[in-house]
C-alpha cells in the first residue's frame, strides 16, 4: 500500500473524525478539536482539510438526511477509512521513534 | 451593522466554496449558531461568532476550490493541489509580512470597488431589475405623439377607444385617469391621489388585490364608485382593519364603499393611494379635444414593441384619413413600461457609471504600481526561486494568486463600503424610484462586486507577474534580477503614473464643468425674492365651496387672519407659484386685434399683495389692489415678456384682452407691467405671463406664500393653524419654503455634481499618491547615484532639480494626455450642462493647473529628501 503522509492539522482532524464515529459532521468535528486542543478553528479550515483527507482516501464523505433546524440543508458526515486509521498509526509510530530517548530540558 | 455584514460574509463564503460543500457548511454554521443561542449566548453574539467563522473560512474555501480545479483531470495524487494551496498560504504570509503595502492595496481597491458597486446597485435597481409585475417586459406604456413638436403626452379618450378596438398587438389595454381628491373622516383631512382605471388595468399588470375584489366596468358608473386602497393607506388611516371591505372611505365628502386593498408596495402608477373603476361613456369616447388618459397595455404573445409601434402608426394614418384636421400631426408612441419609468434617471446614471469606472481604473493602476515597487524588493526571493528551479509559470502563478487574494479582500471591503454608499446614494438621490425598485446589496450586486474584484486583480496582477517572470528566466543565467529589470520596471511604473494623472484630469474636468454649470444656474436671476417665504398648497373641498362667493369669502378670511398674525411681513397666494410645478395656460385675443389668431400665455390668479410678498417689481402702471374685486372692472397685470412679445410698439396700459374660454365675461384691462420671473426651471427663460386678481376669479386651490420675519418652522405651523381655525375640512399640503421649491428643481444637478465631485476627489488623491510613491521610490533607488554625484561636487539644488525634472515630465505628460482625453470625452456631459460648453477652455485650464500644482507638490517632498542626502551615508548604502 502506498504510504500516506499526514500533516499536523490533518492528523488532528482525522483523530477527531475517528473519535466521533457516526456523529462526525462539521459542527461536531470543529467543536471536538476546539475543546480538546483549545485552539480556535474555523469551519472552513475543517472542511478544507476533510476534503484533502477524502482525496487521500483517509475519510469517506456521506450525505445525511436534510433536517428542519438547518433550514432543510443536509449534513455531510465523514467516517474514517481503513487507510486513514492505518496512516494515523503509521504517523504515530514514526513520531514515537523520533521521540525515543528525548526529554525536554530548559536550554 | 452586524446583520448585513453577517449576511455578506455568508454570501461570500458560499460563493468561494465548491458547490457540493455549500449546503453542508451553511447548515453547520446555522446549527452551531442556534446551539450557541440555546446555550445562553445572545443572538447578536452568536451572529458575531458566525461572522468571524465565515470570514476566517473564506481563504480556506478558496484554497480548496483552487486545489480542486487544478487537479480536475489529474489523478488524485495531490501534487499540484499542494502547489496551489501552498501558493495561497504563501501569498497570505507575504501579505502579512508587508502589512502596509497590503493595507494600502486593499484599501485602494475597496474604495474603487465600493464606489463601483454602489453605483452598480443603483443601475441594477433602476435599469436591470424587473418590475414587480407579471411578465413585466411584456407591459408597455402608450402615449400620443405630436410630430410637429416631437412631444408625447397622455392620450385622448377617442384615440384610446380607437386603439382599444382595433389594435391587435395588445392582449389587453387599460386607461388610467389621475385625480386628486380630499380624504376626510380618517385622521387629518388631506389630498390623496386617486386613479380611475379601466378593468383591464389588473390584467395588464397581472396584479390582483391582496384583499377584496378587482374593480369592474360597472363600478365606474356607480354614483359612489367603490375604491381599492393602497396597503399604505390601509395601514396608516385604517389601522390595517381586517374587516376593511365592510367600511367606507369619505372622498370629497362622499362615502365610498371599499372594494379591497392592493398588495403591499403596489402604488402604480406613480404614488397612487386609491383606485376606482373607470368606465368611459359614449360621450367621453367621442371626445377628441381632451387629453387625460394614461395608457398601459400588455403585448400579445410574440408581438414585439416595434411591431406594436408599426401597427399604431397604421392606425394613426387611418385616423388622419378620417379626421384630417383634428388628427393632423398626431400619432402614437409605444415604449416599454420599464424604460418609461426610469428614462429620467438613465442619462445621468450612465455618466456616473463612466466616472466610477475611471476611479476604479485609477485604483487598479495605483495598485499595479504599488505591486511593481514591492516586486523590486522581492527581487532576491524570485531570483532564488528561479535558481532553485521554479518555472516561469510557477512564479507567475504565485504572483497572480497574490493578486487574486488582494482582489477578494478588496471586493469584501468594497461591499462593506457599498452598503454605506448605497444608503448615502438613496439619501442624496432626488429621484423617486418605483416601490420595490430601491437599490439594495443583493445577490446579483454581490456577484458583481466579486467579479470586479477578480477582473481588477488580473489587471493589476498581470504587469508585475510578467516583469517578474522575465526577470526570473534571466536570473538563472546571470542572476541579474536585482539590478537588471529595474529600468524596465521603472519605465512601466512611469507609464502607469502618466495614465493615472491623465484619468484624474478627465474626472476633475468633468466635475469642474458640472460645478461651473451649477454655479451659473444658481446665479440666474429668478425675478423674485424667495428668502423667508413659506408656501403651502391649500385646497377647498369642492362640495362645500361650490360658489365663487363662498370661495372668495374663505380666502378673504384666511388672508385677513394671516396678515394680522405676529411675525408675518406679507401674505399672498397664487394659483401657480413659481417653481411649484403648477402652471396654468390660457388663450386670449387683444381687443381691437380680433383678426389675429388667439395667443397663449401663462396665467395666475393672485392675491393683491403677491408682488409685494415676492418682491416682484412693478415696472409701469400699478399692481393689483383690494378694490379689484367682483364689483370692479376686470383687470389684469402682465409681465415684461408679455408686453414685449404681444404688444410691441404700443403702450400696454389700457389695452384690453378677452379670454377665449370666457366669451361672456367683459374683457380685462391691462393696468400694470411687472418684471419677469422664472416659471418652472432655472434653465428656461421667462415666458409671457398674466396675473388676475383673486376676488375676480376666486379659485378652489391656492398656493400660499407667506413672508415671515421670524423663523420658518413657526410660520409653517401658523399657516396650518390659520387654515384649520377657519375650516377643518380645508387641506394643507406640501408645506415648504419657496427656496426649497427652487432648489428642488436643481436637485438632480446637485446630486450629479456631488457624486462627480466626490469621485474626482478620490481620483485626485489616488493620482497624487501614485505620483508621490513613484518619485519616492525613484529617489530610494538612486540614492547611491546621488551620493556619488554629490561626492563629485554636485550641489543639493542640482540633485533636487534632477528629481523635480523627471517628476514634472511625468505629471506634464499625464496632463497633456488627460486634457486630450477630456476634450474627447466631455461631450457626454452635454445634457447636464447649462451655460458652459463641454470644452470650456477656462474649466479645462483651471483643472489642469490645479492638478499640475498638486502633482508638483507630490514631487517636491521626495526631491527635497534627495537634496538633503548625506553623500557619505548614501555611498555606504547597499
Amino acid at each position: 500500500m502506498k504510504r500516506i503522509y499526514l500533516g499536523e492539522f490533518e492528523q488532528i482532524v482525522l483523530l477527531a473524525v475517528w473519535r466521533l464515529g457516526d456523529d462526525g459532521y462539521g459542527v461536531r468535528i470543529r467543536q471536538e478539536i476546539e475543546s480538546r486542543t483549545g485552539r480556535p478553528v474555523t469551519i472552513g479550515a475543517v472542511y478544507a482539510t476533510l476534503e484533502r483527507l477524502a482525496q487521500k482516501g483517509c475519510v469517506r464523505p456521506v450525505m445525511g438526511e436534510p433536517t428542519a433546524t438547518r433550514g432543510g440543508r443536509a449534513k455531510r458526515y465523514y467516517t474514517i477509512t481503513r487507510a486513514g486509521a492505518a496512516a494515523l498509526e503509521d504517523t504515530r509510530r514514526q513520531l514515537a521513534r523520533m521521540w525515543k530517548g528525548l526529554r525536554r530540558e530548559p536550554l | 451593522m452586524i446583520v448585513p455584514l453577517h449576511a455578506l460574509a455568508r454570501a461570500l463564503l458560499r460563493a468561494a466554496l465548491p458547490e457540493d460543500l455549500r449546503d453542508a457548511v451553511a447548515g453547520d454554521l446555522d446549527d452551531e449558531m442556534h446551539e450557541r443561542i440555546r446555550a445562553g449566548a445572545t443572538p447578536r453574539a452568536a451572529m458575531a461568532w458566525a461572522l468571524r467563522q465565515a470570514l476566517g473560512s473564506i481563504p480556506h474555501a478558496l484554497g480548496l476550490r483552487l486545489g480542486r480545479r487544478t487537479t480536475a483531470g489529474h489523478h488524485a495524487s495531490g501534487g499540484r493541489t499542494m502547489g496551489v494551496s501552498q501558493d495561497v498560504r504563501y501569498a497570505l504570509r507575504t501579505m502579512r509580512t508587508h502589512p502596509l503595502v497590503t493595507c494600502a492595496a486593499i484599501g485602494t481597491l475597496a474604495l474603487g470597488i465600493g464606489a463601483t458597486t454602489a453605483i452598480f446597485s443603483v443601475v441594477h435597481a433602476a435599469l436591470l431589475r424587473e418590475l414587480p409585475f407579471h411578465e413585466p417586459d411584456r407591459i408597455v406604456s402608450v402615449y400620443e405623439s405630436f410630430r410637429s413638436t416631437l412631444s408625447r403626452m397622455v392620450a385622448n379618450p377617442s384615440n384610446f377607444d380607437y386603439w382599444e378596438r382595433h389594435a391587435a398587438s395588445f392582449s389587453r389595454m387599460a386607461g388610467m385617469r389621475r385625480m386628486r381628491v380630499t380624504l376626510t373622516g380618517a385622521g387629518e383631512a388631506s389630498r390623496v391621489r386617486l386613479q380611475a382605471v379601466t378593468p383591464a388595468f389588473f390584467d395588464v399588470l397581472g396584479v390582483s388585490p391582496a384583499a377584496g375584489r378587482r374593480l369592474t366596468e360597472a363600478d365606474g358608473t356607480e354614483p359612489a364608485p367603490p375604491v381599492l386602497l393602497s396597503d399604505d393607506l390601509w395601514t396608516t388611516r385604517f389601522g390595517g382593519d381586517p374587516a376593511i371591505t365592510s367600511r367606507t372611505v369619505t372622498l370629497d365628502g362622499t362615502a365610498r364603499p371599499i372594494a379591497g386593498v392592493m398588495p403591499e408596495g403596489f402604488r402604480f402608477p406613480d404614488e397612487t393611494d386609491l383606485w376606482q373603476g373607470l368606465s368611459l361613456s359614449a360621450d367621453e369616447r367621442a371626445d377628441a379635444r381632451s387629453w387625460y388618459l394614461g395608457v398601459v397595455a400588455r403585448l400579445a404573445p410574440d408581438v414585439s414593441i416595434a411591431e406594436a409601434q408599426a401597427e399604431l402608426d397604421v392606425l394613426a394614418r387611418q385616423l388622419q384619413a378620417a379626421h384630417p384636421v383634428r388628427q393632423k400631426d398626431r400619432g402614437a408612441f409605444v415604449v416599454g413600461l420599464h424604460e418609461d419609468l426610469v428614462f429620467r434617471v438613465e442619462a445621468g446614471l450612465e455618466i456616473l457609471q463612466g466616472a466610477v469606472v475611471l476611479v476604479l481604473l485609477i485604483a487598479v493602476v495605483n495598485i499595479a504600481s504599488l505591486l511593481l515597487a514591492r516586486l523590486s524588493t522581492r527581487g532576491r526571493e524570485f531570483g532564488i526561486r528561479a535558481a532553485l528551479g521554479a518555472s516561469r509559470a510557477r512564479i507567475v502563478r504565485q504572483l497572480l494568486t497574490e493578486s487574486l487574494l488582494l482582489g477578494f479582500a478588496g471586493a469584501a471591503g468594497g461591499i462593506v463600503l457599498a452598503v454605506w454608499g448605497v444608503r448615502a446614494l438613496v439619501a442624496l438621490s432626488p429621484f423617486q424610484l418605483p416601490p420595490g425598485m430601491e437599490p439594495a446589496i443583493d445577490g446579483p450586486v454581490l456577484a458583481f462586486a466579486l467579479a470586479v474584484g477578480v477582473v481588477t486583480s488580473m489587471l493589476f496582477g498581470v504587469a508585475p507577474a510578467l516583469v517578474a517572470s522575465r526577470a526570473g528566466s534571466s536570473a538563472r543565467e546571470e542572476s541579474s534580477f536585482i539590478h537588471g529589470p529595474n529600468r524596465r520596471m521603472g519605465r512601466l511604473r512611469s507609464a502607469l503614473v502618466v495614465a493615472e494623472v491623465a484619468l484624474a484630469v478627465i474626472l476633475v474636468v468633468g466635475a469642474g464643468l458640472l460645478f461651473r454649470s451649477f454655479t451659473r444656474l444658481m446665479s440666474q436671476d429668478v425675478g423674485f425674492a424667495g428668502e423667508r417665504v413659506v408656501t403651502a398648497d391649500v385646497g377647498l373641498p369642492g362640495w362645500q365651496y361650490d360658489t365663487t362667493g363662498k370661495r372668495a369669502q374663505f380666502w378673504a378670511a384666511l388672508f385677513e387672519r394671516l396678515q394680522a398674525a405676529p411675525g408675518v411681513a406679507a401674505a399672498a397666494g397664487s394659483t401657480a407659484l413659481p417653481f411649484s410645478m403648477w402652471e396654468w395656460q390660457t388663450a386670449f385675443r387683444v381687443v381691437g386685434r380680433e383678426a389675429e389668431p388667439a395667443k397663449g400665455t401663462s396665467i395666475r390668479t393672485i392675491h393683491p399683495r403677491y408682488f409685494e410678498t415676492l418682491g416682484i417689481p412693478i415696472l409701469h402702471g400699478r399692481g393689483l389692489t383690494d378694490r379689484d374685486d367682483a364689483r370692479g372692472e376686470p383687470v389684469v397685470v402682465v409681465n415684461e415678456t408679455f408686453a414685449r412679445t404681444y404688444l410691441a410698439g404700443v403702450d400696454p396700459l389700457g389695452m384690453r384682452v378677452r379670454f377665449i374660454r370666457e366669451p361672456d365675461v367683459p374683457p380685462a384691462r391691462i393696468v400694470g407691467v411687472t418684471g419677469d420671473t422664472r416659471h418652472s426651471r432655472l434653465t428656461e427663460p421667462p415666458g409671457p405671463e398674466m396675473y388676475r386678481p383673486l376676488a375676480q376669479d376666486p379659485p378652489q386651490n391656492l398656493i400660499l406664500a407667506v413672508k415671515t420675519s421670524q423663523d420658518v418652522d413657526g410660520a409653517m405651523s401658523l399657516l396650518r393653524s390659520a387654515v384649520r381655525e377657519i375650516d377643518r375640512d380645508v387641506t394643507v399640503d406640501r408645506l415648504t419654503t419657496l427656496e426649497a421649491l427652487v432648489a428642488g428643481t436643481v436637485a438632480d444637478r446637485r446630486f450629479y455634481l456631488t457624486l462627480m465631485g466626490f469621485f474626482s476627489l478620490v481620483a485626485l488623491a489616488l493620482a497624487l499618491i501614485g505620483v508621490y510613491s513613484v518619485m519616492a521610490y525613484v529617489v530610494g533607488q538612486r540614492t547611491r547615484e546621488f551620493g556619488i554625484r554629490m561626492a563629485l561636487g554636485a550641489a543639493p539644488r542640482q540633485i533636487r532639480r534632477r528629481v523635480i525634472g523627471s517628476g514634472t515630465t511625468l505629471v506634464v505628460a499625464g496632463l497633456a494626455l488627460g486634457t486630450g482625453g477630456a476634450l474627447l470625452a466631455s461631450h457626454v456631459l452635454e445634457s447636464l450642462l447649462f451655460g458652459v460648453a463641454p470644452r470650456d477652455p477656462a474649466t479645462i485650464a483651471v483643472s489642469s493647473m490645479l492638478l499640475g500644482l498638486l502633482g508638483l507638490a507630490a514631487v517636491w517632498a521626495p526631491a527635497r529628501r534627495a537634496g538633503r542626502l548625506d553623500p557619505a551615508a548614501a555611498l555606504r548604502r547597499d
